[in-house]
């Protein structure tokens, strides 16, 4: 952890944290099953015209299509630039696909049901219960982006195999395994959720250390025991917190809090509990290959990519995503590793295993992958966010006019801007892998020496990563 | 094994099946595209023979300077020429054909726009490039289910947005390798 001294960029405060819920309207939220649901059943409502939009929403172009646009565009863009970035794993709490499981697992959609849950309450096997399911399914997902994010029907599919997968699971296995473990969008919300600047804790560890039992964990007549198998009296990192806020409700001392904090302090967290792993990092590398591809392929000039992502031909779809995985998972790790290994030689430190050094610097491409979704994201938004006003009133193509806006030409925004707002993005969250990466030497290495000396290899990969993005943005 | 051998060829008969699936409605695309592509083009000659050497032609501007000409051809879903380079200042004009179906051309940061009919409309548009970058220029016409993606490069000389920005990040680089050394150097005082 950090020492208390420590201060990035030598003014912000490691440990500082502001509790929000100390306003106790907020807490009432947070303690407010009414608040929870709400969110769910917007989501479901939001869902139900989506998937009807799939179908009968116009097939002709997704540009038009209610369903392609509030997911892949308005989704997608409030998840990177504000939902993850500000508030964490925000949209599982609102997420109604385990809705249904969530359901037929407790019999009651709002009370709260104590004892055993419905369903074979599985256990997921020991060596399942990692982030290699999601970054396989993930990436899985993305072979098919050439198609979903502009044929209704295709992202009817996907988005109703994750629906229908999520019930088979929570049939199966115990509480939230499949958000846990499975769901495509969970693993890189998780990864990029360390970035966060505000988290779910306990406030006080004292009270939690003499609560016995714990409610947060085992549930009580005010909440179910987490759903997301964490033990939040403990736990110290957002990764794996759903901010499903049972863990509100169950608590009789109120001890649970929201708290804004400085951006990524999770990076430093290594305990033995919560450790640097190997899945996480693999997730790291697979974020930022799939940057590349779906840049290149998506918002770059080049129209033989494009009829490769779209299977114009066979030999060129399997060209495409053979090199796509080729990318995200040997070739993205393979460099990392040159690298690491670079470090290791020059700190001098024999002792230190290549796979930490490997596995802990890979956590300075989560502030450069977020950096890179948030440029992606602003290419994405400025020049086809005047699209979602034309099929939030119209969003069957019916020829509704439900607010006025349906007759709105397609109007590209501020895309003078374009290229400085994606440039700011790489250089300012590249301050904060910096920063962070500085920091994770010294817990790699065993002294200042080889911190410092074992630091500079990851530092000038950072440099030439962020360079190549740039590039790509603006070159 | 056998279980495994099962799966694994169900599996990949599945993602067979729905790539097949979703990628179907491409025959009845291309094929529009193809029928359109067969009407005659009155401007068909236009500039062929003077774009064979070069990306651009240079023509007289009427305050005398020195204009740049370029003809880009729109097929779904790409430009051709997809990258065109110009310096700041210069007077260009873009000539737009569409190859298949009616494309558009919007230019992003300048905001000027044109659009093409195959065999009836060669789109047409004139600006001073005096901003530097790198600016996308973007299919306008709804053509296809790609075309949000059509998508092709306008970067006018000298781009010093990205020199500015690579500049940066190397000196964040820079500053963040000597602050972690002086950092240690402090510490190292502060010890003694």
């Amino acid at each position: 952890m950090a020492n208390n001294k420590d201060k990035l960029f030598g003014i912000i405060d490691l440990d500082a944290r502001f509790e929000l819920t100390q306003f106790k309207w907020i807490r009432a939220l947070c303690k407010s099953r009414w608040f929870y649901m709400g969110l769910l059943f917007f989501n479901l409502f939001m869902f139900t015209i989506i998937l009807t939009s799939f179908f009968a929403g116009g097939f002709s172009a997704g540009n038009y299509n209610f369903g392609i646009m509030v997911v892949w565009i308005l989704w997608w863009v409030l998840l990177m630039l504000l939902l993850v970035p500000v508030f964490s794993r925000a949209w599982c709490t609102m997420c109604p696909f385990p809705l249904f499981s969530d359901y037929f697992q407790r019999g009651k959609l709002y009370q709260v049901v104590q004892g055993k849950l419905g369903g074979l309450n599985l256990k997921l096997p020991k060596s399942l219960q990692n982030m290699w399911i999601m970054n396989i399914l993930f990436l899985f997902t993305t072979f098919f982006s050439s198609f979903m994010t502009v044929r209704p029907f295709a992202s009817f599919i996907v988005i109703g195999s994750i629906i229908v997968l999520a019930f088979i699971v929570g049939l199966i296995f115990q509480k939230r395994t499949f958000c846990l473990y499975m769901c495509p969008v969970s693993g890189f919300q998780g990864l990029y959720a360390q970035f966060a600047i505000s988290e779910v804790r306990c406030k006080d560890p004292e009270i939690c250390k003499n609560h016995k039992p714990k409610t947060c964990f085992v549930g009580d007549e005010n909440g179910y025991g987490c759903p997301w198998l964490l033990t939040p009296f403990d736990f110290k990192k957002n990764t794996y917190c759903g901010m499903c806020l049972e863990c509100f409700k169950s608590c009789p001392y109120d001890n649970m809090a929201f708290n804004l904090r400085p951006p990524g302090v999770d990076l430093l967290v290594k305990t033995k509990r919560e450790y640097r792993r190997l899945d996480e990092a693999w997730k790291a590398f697979i974020m930022l290959g799939i940057a590349i591809m779906f840049f290149v392929t998506f918002q770059g000039p080049w129209g033989a990519l494009k009829d490769m992502a779209k299977a114009t031909t066979w030999s060129g779809y399997f060209t495409f995503i053979g090199f796509h995985s080729a990318v995200s998972l040997v070739i993205f790790p393979a460099i990392f590793l040159i690298f690491s290994l670079m470090s290791k030689a020059l700190s001098g430190n024999k002792e230190v295993p290549l796979e930490r050094v490997f596995t802990d610097f890979a956590y300075t491409l989560i502030p450069t992958g977020l950096g890179v979704w948030i440029a992606f994201s602003i290419g994405i938004i400025l020049p086809n966010g005047s699209y979602i006003l034309h099929i939030l009133s119209d969003p069957f193509a019916w020829g509704w006019d439900l607010f006025g806006t349906a007759h709105i030409a397609w109007t590209p925004v501020l895309t003078l801007y374009t290229g400085h707002l994606q440039g700011i993005a790489v250089a300012v969250f590249f301050l904060f892998a910096a920063a962070y990466g500085s920091r994770i030497s010294r817990q790699v290495y065993s002294n200042e020496k080889e911190a410092k000396l074992g630091w500079l290899p990851i530092l000038v990969y950072l440099v030439l990563l962020n360079v190549a993005f740039l590039l790509l943005f603006l070159g | 094994m056998k279980y495994y051998i099962v799966t694994f060829c169900s599996v990949i008969a599945i993602f067979f099946g729905i790539v097949a699936f979703v990628t179907g409605g491409d025959a009845v695309a291309h094929e529009h595209g193809a029928a359109a592509a067969g009407v005659p083009d009155p401007a068909e000659d236009l500039l062929v023979g003077s774009l064979s050497a070069s990306p651009f032609v240079e023509y007289e501007t009427s305050s005398g300077g020195i204009g740049k000409l370029f003809e880009i051809r729109a097929k779904k879903f790409a430009y051709t020429p997809n990258i065109i380079r110009v310096n700041k200042g210069d007077e260009v004009t873009i000539k737009l054909r569409a190859m298949d179906v009616s494309h558009g051309f919007y230019l992003d940061g300048y905001e000027v726009k044109t659009s093409a009919h195959p065999g009836v409309e060669v789109g047409s548009l004139q600006f001073i490039a005096d901003k530097t970058g790198k600016f996308n220029f973007r299919c306008s016409v709804t053509c296809g289910d790609f075309h949000p993606y059509m998508v092709g490069n306008l970067i006018v000389e000298p781009n010093s947005r990205l020199s500015n920005y690579v500049l940066l990040v190397v000196a964040i680089g820079i500053v963040s390798a000597i602050g972690t050394m002086k950092r240690k150097e402090e510490k190292k005082e502060n010890g003694q």
